[in-house]
């Protein structure tokens, strides 16, 4: 269930993450702002629509409408206003949004599960085919352009004319947007923990019986909508800018696929995971697209890999662990065996991503398999944490942890001093030579770990 | 006044006459046991009274007002509340948010987006409290899929009685529960229910529970009311005791329990 966390702890683990992203700017480039400004816009959608999923129980297919509608919202205020100041235009796209939403809401929420859902997704196709063929409004598959250093931010205040523009738009809209996301968050974390907020859980456990208690399911559902849906709108609206153009794709079903992929792939059922979610959804993505024309196939092969061995999400993977998890958490054997063989991946998939750079591999498939392996290298890291967390004893298997952490450590080192790719790429291959000789070393006689077992 | 009184209540379920012709009077402040075989339309009364199930004719009035086309929110908000024959509680809430939601929702405050529910220290007290009245107190932050099934019964009424009914309908409260667990829940919830004055019609398989508690008892065959009486006039009542245990004479009920449902 979502995390019942109460307000001081929940503020003691998120201060130090806003202390962090403060400070971002500090120590990224420009680029990773700007990839962060996107995660942080994408995270306020997937906020919105896990009010819908993990506490109201209701999976919309078409989150798009929303977020397409803050986002033309913008656009149009621009052109058709002239109009820049974000603070307006923001205020225009809730507007809008709830307008939309509470309109398409008000349909769908008499409708649940894959009823709710196909309703959702045929409304937002409506709005995508107003876009589309609505040319001389919304300038069709061109879009609309709304250029990031037209805007003003906070009433004027900061505008962005002259040299260095650019540079400037990007960090003052990062803390603006941060901004604004921290404030989300912050509301939506009330509503969930709100008298209303447990409503909507009790809506999702068990309908009828929320009924007997007297809750007008259908309309705490439809209020949910609306809230999700402005919340989704504001994320069009912030987004925007930071694109410089709105275009019918945001409006399209596939991008309502996304907000559900990074829902599930950050963990539904907790409350930073749709957060969490939205932004790693944004690397791995933008990664993905980097690395080939193909990139859809990147990202399916990452995100099926991701739902298979995760099923409950990044987040939610510390919390309750996946069944294989638990199982190999729960014998020694069965856990050296296992984090021996997420290490070999890991080493064996970086030496993969490596060995594609190095010896200068080009076109698509190289992009294709070095991203994979890199992506699937992070993975069986990330597996690894995973089950440490849940053996709880991580100071047993110090040396799994040295293990772990040399050969990585050692190609650092030697890229750092100039080493051809090559060299460090073969040290790290060379490595994975250690593994057979450590896991004998390493694992109690046979029959100790048949009985472990 | 009688709090409810139901005229000619029908429910056909194709040719199965669920609820047939059933007119019904309860009396404020009553303990009301509702018996019959399996099938005999106990549920199917109490899912018509409580808009679980549309009435197909009749009457329902609660309090002297016509409620036969009001939502199920509607008369809970009147004051009639139920517990189910299978349990249905919001398993995924702890035991303690599952009664704070009943109190929340009775007292309106399910309207409100900008307020902590952990910070209202008035549903707290009284939610706390109704779990001590259930012997739920250990299970507070359990979630509710995790109690066993006496303590998910209980919670089960307690949602119920959480929402201070005027009317209670508690749908086998002891079903599914050990013979040894069954007179303590059934101590537990008369005691509560009696203390509040609370009007109470509960359906119950074990004679023995129904004798004790009861002030009147509505014996149901086949969608219809057989007889209604005492305690000691159903006691009497060979025909009564033809349908519930399959024999008669004097010492029927005295042999036993009646037959159990599942």
């Amino acid at each position: 269930m979502p995390s019942e966390r109460s307000a001081p702890s929940f503020l003691a683990a998120a201060v130090p993450v806003i202390a962090a992203l403060a400070l971002l700017p500090r120590f990224a480039g420009i680029y990773q702002i700007e990839l962060i400004t996107y995660g942080l816009a994408f995270a306020i959608a997937a906020l919105g629509f896990n009010l819908l999923l993990g506490y109201t129980g209701l999976l919309s297919f078409g989150h798009s409408a929303y977020f397409g509608t803050g986002a033309y919202t913008v656009a149009f205020i621009a052109r058709d206003l002239g109009i820049h100041s974000m603070e307006l235009s923001i205020l225009g796209a809730l507007v809008s949004s709830l307008l939309v939403s509470a309109l398409f809401g008000y349909v769908c929420v008499r409708h649940t599960r894959i009823f709710f859902g196909i309703l959702t997704l045929a409304l937002s196709q409506v709005l995508w085919s107003l876009a589309f063929k609505f040319f001389w409004i919304t300038g069709g598959t061109d879009g609309l352009r709304v250029p990031r250093t037209g805007v003003t931010l906070l009433g004027g205040l900061i505008d962005f004319k002259g040299a260095g523009a650019y540079q400037r738009f990007v960090f003052s809209y990062y803390y603006y947007v941060l901004a604004i996301f921290v404030i989300a968050a912050l509301i939506m974390w009330v509503i969930v923990h709100s008298p209303f907020g447990k409503a909507l859980q009790a809506i999702r456990d068990n309908e009828t019986r929320a009924g007997f208690v007297g809750i007008r399911v259908r309309r705490y559902r439809w209020i949910a909508f609306i809230i999700s849906g402005v919340f989704t709108g504001l994320a069009g609206a912030l987004w925007v800018p930071l694109n410089g153009l709105t275009t019918p794709e945001v409006l399209y079903w596939p991008f309502s696929g996304e907000i559900v992929f990074m829902t599930v792939l950050g963990g539904f059922r907790t409350f930073i995971g749709s957060m969490v979610g939205a932004l790693a959804f944004n690397y791995l993505k933008v990664y993905a697209v980097a690395s080939s024309q193909y990139w859809q196939l990147v990202l399916g092969s990452v995100l099926v890999a991701i739902v298979l061995v995760l099923p409950s999400g990044i987040v939610g993977a510390f919390g309750q662990p996946p069944p294989w998890v638990s199982r190999a958490a729960a014998s020694r054997s069965l856990f050296v065996r296992a984090s021996l063989a997420l290490l070999l991946l890991l080493y064996l998939f970086l030496s993969i991503s490596q060995f594609t750079q190095a010896v200068g591999l080009s076109g698509d498939v190289a992009g294709i398999v070095g991203t994979l392996a890199l992506m699937a290298a992070i993975l069986s890291c990330f597996l690894l944490i995973v089950l440490i967390h849940h053996r709880g004893t991580a100071i047993d298997h110090g040396w799994l942890v040295i293990a772990a952490l040399l050969p990585p450590l050692g190609f650092l080192v030697s890229r750092a001093m100039g080493a051809p790719a090559l060299f460090a790429t073969a040290a790290l291959g060379a490595s994975l030579f250690l593994f057979p000789i450590a896991l004998g070393a390493s694992l109690p006689s046979r029959k100790l770990a048949e009985r472990g077992a | 006044m009688a709090i409810l009184e139901t005229i000619g209540l029908k429910r056909y379920f194709g040719e199965t006459r669920a609820v047939d012709n059933v007119s019904l009077r309860v009396e404020e402040g009553e303990f009301v046991s509702l018996v019959g075989p399996n099938g005999a339309g106990k549920t199917s009364l109490i899912n018509v009274i409580t808009a679980h199930l549309k009435a197909g004719s009749g009457r329902i009035l609660f309090q002297g007002k016509d409620i036969t086309n009001a939502s199920v929110t509607e008369r809970v908000r009147l004051g009639i509340a139920r517990s189910f024959q299978i349990v249905n509680v919001f398993d995924d809430l702890s035991t303690f948010d599952n009664v704070a939601l009943a109190i929340f929702s009775r007292q309106g405050k399910t309207a409100h987006l900008g307020a902590l529910a952990h910070r209202d220290k008035a549903v707290i007290d009284e939610a706390d409290g109704i779990l001590g009245q259930f012997g739920l107190t250990g299970k507070r932050d359990d979630d509710a899929r995790d109690l066993a099934q006496g303590e998910r019964k209980l919670l089960d009424v307690a949602l119920a009685y959480a929402m201070k009914p005027k009317l209670l309908f508690l749908d086998e409260p002891t079903s599914g529960v050990s013979t040894r667990n069954k007179a303590q829940i059934m101590d537990t919830i008369a005691q509560v229910v009696r203390g509040q004055g609370i009007t109470a019609v509960i359906v119950e398989h074990d004679m023995d529970v129904v004798f004790k508690y009861s002030d009147r008892i509505v014996v149901m065959a086949q969608g219809a009311v057989m007889a209604q009486g005492t305690p000691d006039e159903i006691r009497g009542n060979d025909q009564v005791a033809m349908t519930l245990l399959g024999t008669s004479g004097p010492d029927a009920f005295g042999q036993g329990s009646f037959p159990q449902k599942g």
